[in-house]
């Protein structure tokens, strides 16, 4: 009785509003209806916590969107923005263990990449034994082959006994640095404090992304998302440019080691001995092939130089996994003279020609490693360089520029306009939708160009622009693999030692990481990630990790929500993973899957089960 | 309305299209697709990475120079007395034999059902792995920042609204790269494990409550693909993949190649839609004791054709819907090495199989081993743009027609074809 008398009240004083709201003068209810509007379509503090953390962390932890609205987003974007004042103990603490991540790639190449030589030695040795052990002694009489004699690569039985001899000489297991860049990227991404750090160093090592399977490249990912990547992301964009262009890892993933003037000058005889002292102490070969070496004025030493450079490339040749170049280290390679317009600067519509891309190539000849095999890095080859004047985007870049000619490049391209709208495009794609506006391209293009491509300035104007903070761009990107997988673990306060285990599900939704095959890095829309074979990936790891059944990751759940009703417990956590962003139609929708007798058994709730049906649906796909 | 007067009509529906009861919408749109247009093309694409040596695949026994490139990994000429520890090659055509590890092939060569095209490649000059593989799949050699595979852009140039799921499909963990791009394509391990799994016996509540929630995303792309996925569970596990029975001459070789090619097959026999399937075989970097008419290459090659010839039989109602193709990034050095091996060369050669391959021959120029007649005085020349094969198979099976998209800045003339399809 008592709340019939109060519906009606209800009822009534909806009406009586109506009726007075039909006795206002028009204009002022027009007015009213406007600003309503207006307020409506503005995020709420909470909202625009959770938004900053989705957007510029790996998702809110438990209590992180509380903490933001209380300091205010303002003071929060701040502090990320200056990362070196935020203190990251945990992080460290658990990176300690992960030998690999302090280490030079000289000295990773030492331990985990036995240099061709003894590689080959061990192979001889295996093959040796096996052939002993099988063959008859008429035919090692005739010498001919033994028909049985696998490979060392590619017979499993003798790939064991490979790697057990390497580890009897000491070496380790050569994926090992490769698989602890992957378990420091799960864990800097579940961990750091300083979280958009993170975001970013993700972000920049996609834009110039290198490799980790092609040859040597295992060698130097570890320094170049430490050295390269990681301290220039709130840098000058032309430092981080110029840091890639001198990284080992993009000359030898862009070939640009190899690319040499084809009317190379040979230098003399003094002088290479000369570099050979300054530049390798070990006194061991120059790192590059002989075929340069064809102008020596001396006879002899002609022949010592090709000898040796002979030695190295049968060497190289035995090699399984690295090929020989052949005839590639003569001549041009346009490679990463495309890619670094293209790709890093200007964009395929960034207005340069082929012609532009052969001067550019001219340019960086003579950028090159110090035998890449054995780890060694940067130097400067002034006998492979083309010292000819060229033209690059209509600047003449005079002869005799030597090392200078690929650092003018650098410069050039670093402050174009076309390179300012470019990556202007790209993190506002990151940041704010699949299709930003070109109004926000374009402010960000003029904040790069008015800062001098100071990417802290950039970023600033990116996080306090409209578009940023518009409630169409509330819940717009859909997650990445990496983005979805880490977002769960810290939604759900879980925790994970980011091994192998918890790699392979991101693996298995497309986004390997350290393991994106082309120079584009993985695609940052939509269209990329939602297929139907990772789409049901997402969920079966949504499962998987609230199940505890991922090696090396845990959840612990309050035990009284066992106790509790499903629909409790569902009440739960669309309230703590979703922060309450579900549709009334999706949550009768859980709330029907529930009532089934296998969720609210007698065992009590499968409390985990529905944390992984909340992790799987397509809310939490969203941020 | 009465009940009995629904439950008639709705029977004699499903029965005409012959489904059951719960029946994905696009098994039903798949299968009058079928009866109209009659059966569906497929093209099976098998990779072999890491450079298969052609040389000692399909060897040129006329060519003296073979023999002298390679004294102690030449196979033996066909028709000799082969030695038990180095048994002979079998005879083509009076010039190529087959290795004997291949020995499978040769009836389905008989019969017209293979062809071989020797000496093809990509005119590029790499000889790393990464680079070649990369160029072949994306199908734009010398250029890297092509985003997606010409298999892929295959597929968006022939767009079919109503494609199901399972209309490209990679076995594997990974989508390859020739299958990346905007066409949605499937990557699959094991088609067992294609399902939601690990939810024990809420695995149906657990789907049904996914599935419902997918239905109501507001996010169109969450939404469509949701339910595509929940189709193509549901379908798949109609198929009941543990249930396989192969064709009884089908007998496929242990392990994840052999695997690969029997869920193919499932999958094509199960008539769901299956347009481009893709499997990958490693272990071809033959560079020591790679063997002659044995040994470790020919391991390779037996795993490799005993697994295709089983497809072959396997499929064999459908031989004319499908078309069978094989690829390496390149081929190997024309002269052996000092560790009994080759190291990494240029042109290699591909197996086409299927009912309308214009088969028992092996197609395209041959360069010659003289060494004059080698690319950079060491490997096999290519004769054959690896793209115009790629073209005159997605063109004349698939029924291709806007190639320029599928191989961007390539010139394709139908008179670079090389006859591989009976047309």
């Amino acid at each position: 009785m008592q709340t019939r008398i109060h519906k009606l009240n209800h009822i009534c004083s909806i009406i009586l509003a109506g009726i007075l709201a039909f006795s206002v003068p028009l204009s002022t209810l027009a007015q009213k209806a406007k600003s309503t509007k207006a307020t409506v379509h503005q995020l709420t503090e909470q909202q625009k916590a959770i938004h900053l953390l989705d957007r510029i962390s790996f998702g809110p932890r438990p209590g992180d969107v509380a903490r933001v609205v209380q300091m205010g987003w303002e003071k929060y974007l701040d502090q990320q923005l200056y990362p070196e004042k935020i203190s990251d103990e945990v992080i460290a603490q658990k990176l300690q263990p992960l030998s690999t991540l302090t280490m030079s790639h000289e000295e990773i190449a030492r331990v985990y990449n036995p240099p061709p030589q003894v590689l080959q030695q061990v192979r001889e040795k295996i093959a040796k034994q096996n052939m002993a052990s099988s063959d008859t002694n008429e035919m090692k009489a005739e010498g001919k082959p033994q028909p049985n004699a696998n490979a060392v690569t590619d017979d499993p039985a003798q790939r064991r006994e490979l790697l057990k001899t390497l580890a009897e000489m000491g070496y380790k297991p050569r994926q090992i640095p490769i698989t602890e860049l992957q378990t420091a990227k799960i864990l800097r991404a579940v961990y750091s404090e300083r979280q958009l750090q993170e975001v970013l160093t993700d972000f920049w090592f996609n834009h110039f992304n290198v490799y980790a399977q092609k040859g040597q490249d295992r060698v130097f990912l570890t320094s170049y998302e430490r050295d390269v990547i990681r301290p220039n992301v709130f840098g000058k964009f032309e430092d981080l440019l110029l840091a890639t262009a001198k990284s080992p890892a993009m000359l030898f993933y862009l070939d640009n080691w190899l690319s040499t003037s084809p009317n190379t000058r040979m230098p003399d005889f003094q002088q290479l001995r000369q570099m050979r002292q300054n530049q390798n102490p070990s006194g061991q070969g120059l790192g590059i092939r002989g075929e340069q070496f064809g102008n020596l004025g001396n006879r002899n030493l002609r022949r010592q130089e090709k000898r040796e450079a002979r030695q190295e490339m049968k060497m190289e040749e035995k090699m399984a996994q690295q090929p020989p170049q052949g005839k590639r280290t003569r001549g041009i390679n346009e490679n990463y003279a495309r890619e670094i317009m293209e790709l890093h600067t200007l964009g395929v519509d960034g207005g340069y020609t082929q012609k532009d891309v052969q001067e550019v190539a001219r340019c960086f000849t003579g950028w090159t490693l110090r035998q890449p095999r054995n780890g060694g890095g940067f130097y400067y080859a002034p006998f492979m360089h083309d010292d000819g004047e060229k033209v690059v985007l209509g600047q003449k870049i005079p002869a005799g520029g030597g090392q200078k000619d690929g650092e003018m490049v650098i410069k050039l391209l670093a402050r174009h306009p076309a390179t300012a709208k470019f990556i202007a495009t790209k993190l506002a794609r990151k940041f704010v939708s699949d299709e930003p506006s070109p109004v926000l391209i374009d402010r960000l293009s003029q904040s790069f160009l008015k800062n001098d491509g100071d990417l802290r300035a950039v970023y600033k104007t990116l996080f306090t622009s409209p578009e940023f903070w518009a409630v169409e761009t509330y819940r717009a990107k859909i997650k990445t693999p990496f983005e979805m997988t880490v977002s769960a673990v810290r939604a759900l306060g879980a925790d994970t030692n980011g091994t192998p285990q918890f790699h392979k599900w991101i693996q298995q939704m497309g986004e390997g990481l350290y393991l994106a095959q082309p120079p584009t890095g993985y695609a940052d829309k939509a269209e990329n990630w939602v297929n139907t074979g990772a789409l049901l990936e997402r969920m079966n790891f949504a499962i998987a990790l609230s199940s505890n059944r991922i090696f090396g990751s845990r959840v612990n759940f309050a035990p009284e929500l066992k106790s509790a009703k499903p629909n409790e417990v569902a009440d739960y956590f669309v309230k703590t993973i979703l922060h309450g962003n579900v549709s009334p139609q999706t949550r009768a929708t859980l709330d029907k899957t529930l009532a089934d007798a296998t969720i609210a058994s007698n065992n009590g709730t499968d409390v985990a089960k529905i944390a992984g049906l909340i992790l799987g649906s397509p809310e939490f796909q969203r941020q | 309305m009465n009940r009995r007067f629904f439950l008639k009509n709705s029977s004699i529906a499903l029965a005409s299209v012959g489904v059951a009861m719960n029946s994905p919408s696009f098994l039903a749109r798949t299968l009058a697709q079928t009866n109209k247009t009659g059966r569906r093309k497929t093209l099976i694409v098998i990779f072999q990475r890491g450079a298969m040596d052609s040389l000692n695949s399909v060897i040129p026994y006329g060519e003296s120079a073979y023999y002298q490139l390679r004294p102690n990994i030449a196979v033996t000429r066909p028709k000799s007395d082969g030695q038990p520890n180095n048994p002979a090659a079998i005879d083509l055509d009076g010039f190529f034999a087959l290795s004997p590890a291949l020995a499978s092939f040769k009836p389905i060569y008989d019969e017209g059902q293979l062809a071989i095209v020797h000496a093809v490649g990509s005119h590029d000059t790499t000889r790393s792995h990464f680079d070649a593989q990369d160029y072949m799949e994306a199908g734009t050699p010398g250029v890297k920042s092509t985003t997606d595979g010409w298999l892929n852009r295959y597929l968006q140039a022939k767009p079919d609204p109503k494609a199901s799921p399972f209309r490209a499909v990679a076995m594997g963990p990974n989508l390859p790269r020739t299958l990346q791009g905007k066409a949605p394509s499937l990557a699959m391990n094991d088609l067992k494990e294609f399902a939601i799994r690990g939810a024990g016996q809420s695995t149906g509540a657990v789907q049904g409550g996914f599935e419902a929630m997918y239905e109501q995303s507001v996010n169109q792309a969450l939404r469509g693909t949701g339910h595509e996925t929940f189709e193509a569970v549901k379908l798949l596990k109609r198929i009941n993949p543990s249930q396989y029975q192969p064709a009884p001459d089908a007998i496929y070789p242990r392990g994840k190649y052999g695997d690969s090619l029997r869920q193919i097959a499932q999958l094509i026999k199960s008539d769901i839609g299956l347009e481009v399937a893709f499997a990958d075989m490693g272990g071809w970097d033959t560079h020591a004791n790679q063997g002659a008419g044995q040994g470790q290459l020919a391991n390779r090659l037996l795993e490799f054709s005993q697994g295709i010839t089983a497809l072959h039989n396997d499929l064999k109602d459908r031989r004319d819907d499908v078309v069978i193709l094989t690829m390496t990034e390149f081929g190997r050095t024309a002269k052996e090495n000092g560790n009994r091996g080759t190291d990494h060369g240029h042109a290699s050669a591909m197996f086409v199989l299927g009912g309308n391959v214009n088969g028992g021959k092996v197609l395209g120029k041959w360069p010659g081993l003289q060494s004059g007649q080698l690319y950079e005085g060491r490997d096999l020349a290519i004769t054959t743009d690896f793209r115009d094969v790629f073209a005159e198979v997605s063109m004349r099976h698939l029924g291709a027609t806007n190639l320029q998209t599928v191989f961007p800045g390539y010139e394709m003339k139908s008179s670079n074809f090389r006859g591989i399809i009976r047309s």
